[in-house]
């Protein structure tokens, strides 16, 4: 029988070969997104699951939001807080908890949507440059091996800069962004990763365009005028999408709801393009329509993120709108 | 689920087309530029495309 412990504090240290550590940033997905054991199994599933994951509507919990590619990284971890009695010895009190400020050459336009994350607390992946895609074990079945969810760790995030540039140093005019991990824990102890191809690029996963939909002119029946523009920074000169996707779009599946929740669904008899207004023609039932109330809101919900992606339109949502009887 | 179709530059509801008659389907949908005689031609495409096939029918 011995007579300490030592023989079960800590335990063994030895390494695998092969086995990596975190490189440099290259991309930052923020979302709820989990993935699971049979999304990560190997690297062409997990770059497919990424992709599904960014390309799925607002709103959806499931949804990955990609910024745009790191052009520089500043390590902005907390210091250790340590400590000392009189006669020592120093001593750790707290641990620091990690932060990245990242660089990043931005438009007015995403800078603006990026503000959408400033001072936020939300789950963050993070793609090194050796493709490695990083985040923690998520769930109490944090440890079982090779099953355990994959999720981003916390962080809160500050968007900032963006102004004007001093025409001398390369780092005046950037945004900056601020990843501040919220628990040691999940970052170190629970922080995994998994590889994607070696031919995967950061540009492979890009943040998708809004696109705002609605009506150039009043409607004087069931039949509505709807435009599809993406409002941009500059002033009058918000993107009409019609003349690249208009076609393929009035091919989809839009449908319309009304009610105090917009549960009842009202019927859409055809959906088609007007050439001269640059424009759709949605037409509703005229039977249902003359039954609403006058002033009644009738949301218009347009085909979804992924419809889009597999008509191969991709990099655009379109939101949906709420007219009004 | 609605089925539209495809009739020109205008996706029909067939689903809701199937449910009117040829002059109720005129009236509503002549707004698109269509000649009459276009929209009874889509009007039956509609009407055939949601017909019931007889694998769609039940067994007796």
């Amino acid at each position: 029988m011995s007579t300490t412990l030592c023989g079960f504090v800590g335990g063994n240290t030895g390494g695998v070969l092969c086995d990596t550590k975190r490189k440099t940033p290259k991309k930052i997905f923020l979302g709820s997104k989990e993935f699971s054991s049979s999304e990560y199994a190997d690297p062409d599933t997990l770059a497919a699951a990424i992709l599904t994951a960014c390309n799925l509507n607002n709103g959806n919990s499931a949804k990955l939001f990609p910024l745009q590619e790191i052009y520089e990284v500043a390590v902005t971890t907390e210091a250790d807080t340590k400590g000392k009695l009189a006669l020592g010895p120093e001593r750790r009190l707290r641990k620091g908890k990690p932060s990245y400020t990242y660089s990043f050459e931005t438009n007015l336009y995403q800078y603006q949507k990026y503000l959408a994350w400033d001072d936020k607390v939300v789950p963050a992946f993070t793609l090194d440059s050796a493709n490695n895609f990083w985040g923690y074990r998520a769930g109490a079945a944090a440890y079982t091996v090779n099953t355990s969810n994959f999720k981003g760790e916390q962080v809160y995030v500050t968007v900032s800069g963006n102004g004007f540039e001093d025409g001398n140093a390369a780092t005046t005019g950037i945004c900056t962004i601020s990843i501040s991990y919220l628990s040691v824990e999940d970052f170190e102890k629970r922080g995994t990763y998994a590889t994607l191809p070696a031919t995967t690029s950061a540009g492979d996963f890009n943040g998708l365009k809004d696109v705002m939909l609605y009506e150039p002119q009043a409607h004087a029946s069931n039949v509505y005028k709807i435009k599809m523009v993406i409002p941009i920074s500059k002033l009058a000169s918000d993107l009409d999408i019609y003349d690249d996707h208009a076609a393929a779009i009035a091919a989809m599946t839009f449908t319309a709801f009304t009610g105090a929740t917009y549960g009842s669904s009202l019927t859409i008899t055809s959906v088609a393009v007007d050439a001269t207004l640059k424009a759709l023609t949605v037409t509703f039932d005229s039977t249902a329509f003359t039954a609403l109330s006058a002033a009644t809101k009738i949301k218009l919900v347009p085909p979804t993120v992924a419809t889009l992606v597999a008509a191969g339109i991709t990099g655009l949502e379109l939101a949906s709108v709420i007219v009004v009887k | 689920m609605d089925q539209f179709i495809p009739f020109e530059h205008v996706r029909f509801n067939a689903t809701w087309a199937a449910t009117k008659t040829e002059k109720e389907f005129v009236d509503h949908e002549k707004h698109h530029g269509l000649t009459d005689a276009q929209l009874k031609e889509a009007h039956k495409l509609c009407k055939e495309a949601v017909k019931p096939t007889k694998a769609d029918l039940p067994i007796s």
